[in-house]
């Protein structure tokens, strides 16, 4: 492409103007140093250990430290959700071995005082007394078999039930006892 | 003091070679030397091309520390000139497209002050020339406002020729084009340039 040289002269002469812009005086020794300082830190970073550069890396800047902390945050509530889970996954499975270890079908546990003495549930026990007045106590251990059946048989010689077992009164005082173990798929 | 053409080192003074040839075995003071004798040219043109002294401080001082970087991968195909302005221009082509302009915060309170004895200056405003109702100041950003509306491929050859006064074939190598491709861009830069200050010639 040719053209005249003297075509643009004026305008040549215009954008000569713009050499004379220069920045502040002492800017360019500022400058160098700058440039010198950003050298060297470059050759400390280098020698850094990686673990150490990649924390200052995650750490430098705000927004990035902000990222870094909502994604712990996340993984930190990830985890406990994960571990709520998986707890409540494995006291189903307890439930259902508990389950399947009870005696007797219709039994509930009686969670006072610590005893381990199964009793039958109030209203089967409540027929059971209406109709043959024999208390139906089960015994879960062998060595309460003799005291408990003791007291079955005093009882009996009176003609009475135990009263500490079918007081009426203190059957309706107790608490009902929410049923401790759910098994899964059963209508809550 | 304005930027000159060339990188002919003076002869009493050390070779630009010889200088990478040190940096390349980690003399700190043989780049500094390098910096000293570029920073302003490099500085230049990335305010030539940015309008912005911020942007351009920064802009150099990435081009001295990428070039600072792989200086050992230097092989001296070409000069360390040539180098260190591809690696500038690169930077500031890629500042370009990743933001958007500011306005300039160079004012003409900061020219030099040998500007006011420049025969060009002199002519441009003085009492003989149309120009003559232009201030400094305004002629300054005219001429800015016009060199923004440049593309900046287009910018970048009218500041290295016009202003900094780098050879055509220098050019081509800095842009990575053909000769005849910095030749084209600097006419249509030409045309539009004095398109819109038009009204600033006499």
């Amino acid at each position: 492409m040719e053209f005249s040289p003297n075509e643009f002269a004026p305008l040549t002469r215009l954008l000569h103007l713009k050499r004379f812009e220069v920045p502040p005086p002492g800017f360019h020794r500022r400058f160098r140093a700058r440039v010198m300082t950003r050298i060297d830190m470059e050759r400390e970073w280098a020698a850094l250990p990686w673990w150490h550069r990649a924390l200052a890396t995650l750490t430098l800047k705000r927004g990035l430290a902000v990222a870094n902390g909502v994604a712990l945050a996340g993984i930190a509530f990830l985890g406990v959700a994960t571990f709520h889970i998986a707890n409540t996954i494995l006291n189903e499975e307890d439930a259902v071995h508990t389950y399947a270890a009870l005696p007797l079908p219709g039994l509930a546990t009686t969670p006072s005082d610590g005893e381990r003495l199964l009793i039958a549930d109030a209203s089967t026990t409540a027929g059971a007394i209406g109709t043959i007045a024999l208390p139906r106590v089960i015994f879960a251990s062998s060595t309460d078999t003799g005291i408990e059946a003791e007291i079955s048989r005093a009882s009996e010689a009176r003609g009475a039930a135990p009263a500490w077992l079918f007081d009426p009164p203190s059957q309706k005082a107790r608490k009902p006892s929410p049923p401790r173990f759910i098994l899964p798929g059963t209508p809550r | 003091m304005p930027a000159t053409a060339g990188v002919a080192a003076d002869s009493a003074e050390i070779s630009d070679r010889t200088l990478v040839a040190r940096a390349q075995l980690g003399d700190d003071g043989s780049y500094e030397e390098l910096v000293r004798r570029y920073q302003q040219r490099i500085y230049g043109l990335c305010y030539h091309l940015t309008s912005n002294h911020e942007d351009s401080t920064d802009l150099a001082q990435d081009a001295f520390v990428k070039a600072w970087r792989a200086i050992r991968t230097f092989k001296g195909d070409s000069s360390f000139y040539t180098w260190i302005y591809r690696i500038a221009y690169n930077s500031v082509l890629n500042h370009l497209k990743q933001r958007r302009y500011r306005t300039p915060h160079l004012s003409l309170d900061d020219l030099d002050f040998n500007a006011e004895h420049s025969p060009d200056l002199v002519e441009l405003v003085s009492e003989k020339t149309p120009r003559r109702e232009a201030g400094l100041l305004e002629l300054q950003k005219r001429l800015n406002e016009a060199m923004l509306k440049l593309s900046p491929e287009h910018r970048a050859v009218v500041t290295l020729h016009d202003v900094q006064g780098v050879a055509h074939d220098e050019i081509a190598k800095i842009m990575d084009c053909n000769p005849g491709t910095v030749r084209s861009r600097l006419f249509y830069a030409r045309q539009q340039l004095q398109a819109w200050l038009s009204d600033l010639s006499p």
